[in-house]
């Protein structure tokens, strides 16, 4: 033994003691970078979850909302020009009012909301409209009235109302001219 | 007679001294194998130390780094699954989206055309037994709709009175004459007039 102890193998034993030191610290030090990125990585999937299941939900109400709207038995594209002014004639007929003019410009063009100052939805369209209408003032108002129950979105951008004759004290003939996009939202989907 | 030390040659002779060093090495050797022993023996101490504190901390930090890296790779899988969930909803909300916006726009338009028509009876109905409505235009621009209105009245107080009407529910000026001048249509010394109102209904 006791030759065993020389100063070559205390030296052999320092090397041994560091090699130990300098693999242990290795190890430890890349099992921490492990522990780090994978912390990292946890709290990262963790935050992106959150942001896809949010996103997620906000689909999925979307869907949820289509599902609780009726579905639409009105017409769409041009076919909605033809069935407003088919209701416009009932409409009339059934509140007294004789229509003198129907005219609609020959293609749609891109919809420009006359009530709001933002800026146009690219995916809808328009097709103007110009009715002239003859009837009492209440009777003209109670048609045009009458076509808001349609399914068919339009937007009155004029209107002029100019007495033609007096009926009696309260009541006169009144010839309307009306102004009026019908708005022709994206077609596509159930 | 006593004899001198120095030589012939007149240099004194050396002297020869000796001293027993046997016993001072042997006990440097032996203070010397003491301390290599010694440091052997802490060498291998701190080798032990530092074989207990790594196999104490090393197995830990492994465990903990295998069981976090585990934990991010099943969110990470979870979250490929949502991603593919999500493209597929989004498709399905894509599909179902001309359906809401034609809804959102049918009752817009139907909150619009009531406003309207809400602006164009209440100035109607404004004028009193002593005014008559010879015109009435309604045009909309920008969410405001300007209202321009031609009357004739049998006085200037009955005009003044319409104007009351008319200005009811909003600011007083967004509502006033734009031109009185004296008329006889409805009575002697009576007023023809026109009057404009500004009324905000859209967005």
């Amino acid at each position: 033994m006791g030759r065993l102890i020389t100063s070559a193998f205390a030296n052999k034993l320092t090397k041994v003691l560091y090699g130990i030191i300098a693999l242990a610290l290795g190890l430890a030090a890349w099992f921490c970078l492990n522990i780090l990125l994978s912390s990292s990585a946890y709290s990262e999937a963790g935050r992106s979850t959150a942001d896809l299941k949010k996103r997620l939900a906000e689909e999925q109400a979307v869907i949820a909302q289509a599902d609780r709207m009726p579905v639409s038995s009105g017409p769409s594209g041009l076919a909605s020009v033809a069935s407003f002014q088919s209701a416009l004639e009932q409409a009339a007929r059934a509140y007294g009012c004789a229509i003198t003019e129907f005219t609609t410009s020959r293609t749609p063009s891109p919809f420009i909301s006359r009530y709001s100052k933002a800026a146009p939805q690219a995916d809808s369209n328009q097709v103007e409209v110009k009715l002239q209408l003859t009837g009492t003032a209440r009777n003209v108002i109670r048609a045009l009235q009458a076509l808001t129950s349609l399914d068919i979105p339009f937007e009155l951008s004029a209107m002029e109302l100019t007495r033609q004759a007096t009926i009696n004290r309260d009541e006169a003939l009144l010839n309307t001219s009306i102004e009026l996009n019908i708005v022709l939202p994206p077609t596509g989907g159930p | 007679m006593q004899l001198s030390e120095a030589s012939s040659s007149g240099h004194a002779a050396h002297k020869i001294k000796s001293i027993d060093v046997h016993a001072n090495l042997l006990s440097q050797r032996l203070a010397e194998r003491e301390m290599l022993g010694r440091s052997v023996r802490r060498k291998l101490l701190a080798i032990l130390v530092a074989l207990g504190i790594s196999s104490a901390i090393l197995p830990f930090l492994y465990t903990r780094a295998l069981a976090i890296s585990t934990k991010a790779g099943i969110a990470e899988q979870e979250n490929t699954k949502l991603k593919s969930e999500l493209a597929k909803v989004r498709e399905a909300a894509k599909l179902v989206q001309p359906r809401i916006k034609s809804h959102e726009m049918v009752a817009k338009c139907r909150t619009y055309a009531s406003a309207f028509f809400g602006q164009v009876v209440r100035l109607m109905n404004a004028p009193s037994g002593q005014v008559a409505l010879t015109s009435l235009r309604a045009d909309v621009i920008g969410g405001d709709v300007k209202l321009l209105v031609k009357a004739d009245a049998e006085d200037f107080a009955s005009a003044e009175e319409f104007l009351r009407q008319a200005r009811a529910g909003g600011s007083p000026e967004d509502a006033g004459f734009t031109w009185t001048r004296r008329s006889d249509v409805l009575k002697k010394g009576g007023v023809s007039f026109e009057l404009a109102k500004k009324a905000t209904i859209g967005e």
